[in-house]
């Protein structure tokens, strides 16, 4: 359990509002009792998960197959453009978290996995160096078993853009955890 | 809310940096302040002039002011978000950038795609928070009602 600060909880209120005010808008083009499935991926996966604070407002997901639904989460800041830039492995479903938001009518939401959550910022094309220092600076390694995330990365992979990178930003963060943890 | 006072308070929720010279300083290091830095420098004409004379000897700056002149024009012509309200909030920058008059429809500087959508989100929460501060009252205690049932200790959990 983590101490929720006050700004950290302002910024989760203002994720989970979009979030709301999005399924008040699918309401009117899905019917009676259809959920589609989000799963919450990036930098809002990080502030939801209380472990980053200074992150922008947009939500990154998944991918979103339907075009109509797709307009209206894009319209309310939420989509899912990161998906094809975003390492991944078979099997993330498997790991996903439930978001507990009540109330909720059209929107079944997610947030990614520890491990898929590192695994979709390491050998990304659009690498950024802030994307690893998210890692870092969340904390998330010392959630991490490295055996096992290298056993996913081993065998689990769906997609990766760049992996000449790959290993060695997982290189890099297993040598982070270890001056972490000592 | 005014534009250039959101970007401010948004700025203060990114960032503890205060001046030009250090939100320019970090934003060389953080992507999240690079794309935070396009709308910021359109906030004001003064804040627009004072990047464009840094761009004369920094390469940085001048990237910047390119990329915030093209995200005007591509976002006032329809690319990614095509509401009538990105427009008019582009037309409305545009009299600080002069991005419309400079920049022909079809001839961009180089701007990476996903420069481009990260800064575009940017203008994009502007809405979504204008938006959210307008919604009529009944959409608003419906969602103030829900919010206030949420178990911020236990936001997230296994999914069973």
């Amino acid at each position: 359990m983590f101490f929720l600060t006050k700004e950290n909880k302002l910024n989760r209120d203002e994720i989970v509002r979009r979030i709301y005010l999005a399924d008040g808008e699918l309401i009117k083009i899905l019917p009676e009792g259809e959920k589609i499935e989000l799963i919450i991926v990036g930098g809002s996966a990080f502030l939801l998960k209380g472990l980053l604070t200074r992150t922008t407002k947009d939500i990154d997901t998944y991918l979103i197959k339907q075009k109509e639904v797709r307009q209206i989460l894009e319209s309310n800041d939420i989509n899912d453009r990161c998906y094809s830039v975003m390492t991944r492995c078979i099997d993330l479903e498997d790991r996903k978290e439930r978001l507990n938001l009540p109330g909720l009518e059209r929107i079944d939401p997610y947030v990614l996995g520890d491990y898929d959550l590192v695994i979709s910022k390491i050998g990304s094309m659009s690498i950024r160096p802030q994307d690893i220092q998210d890692i870092i600076d969340s904390g998330i390694l010392r959630r991490l078993d490295f055996d096992i995330l290298e056993i996913l990365l081993k065998e689990k992979l769906a997609w990766i853009v760049r992996d000449d990178v790959l290993w060695e930003h997982f290189n890099y963060l297993k040598e982070e955890q270890e001056k972490l943890i000592g | 809310m005014n534009f250039c006072t959101y970007i401010e308070h948004y700025k203060k929720h990114l960032t503890d940096a205060e001046t030009n010279e250090e939100i320019l300083a970090e934003a060389k290091i953080n992507y999240r302040i690079q794309k935070l830095l396009i709308p910021y420098i359109m906030k004001d004409k003064q804040t627009f002039n004072y990047f464009k004379r840094l761009a004369v000897n920094d390469v940085f700056a001048e990237k910047l002011v390119k990329h915030a002149q093209a995200t005007v024009s591509k976002l006032y012509f329809g690319e990614v978000y095509s509401s009538k309200k990105m427009k008019d909030l582009m037309f409305e920058l545009n009299s600080t950038t002069n991005s419309l008059e400079k920049i022909p429809r079809n001839d961009h500087p180089e701007i990476q795609e996903w420069e481009f959508i990260g800064y575009a989100k940017m203008f994009n929460n502007y809405l979504v928070d204008e938006k959210l501060n307008n919604l009529d009252t009944s959409m608003k205690q419906k969602i103030d009602n829900m919010i206030s049932k949420i178990d911020w200790n236990n936001l997230i959990s296994a999914n069973a």
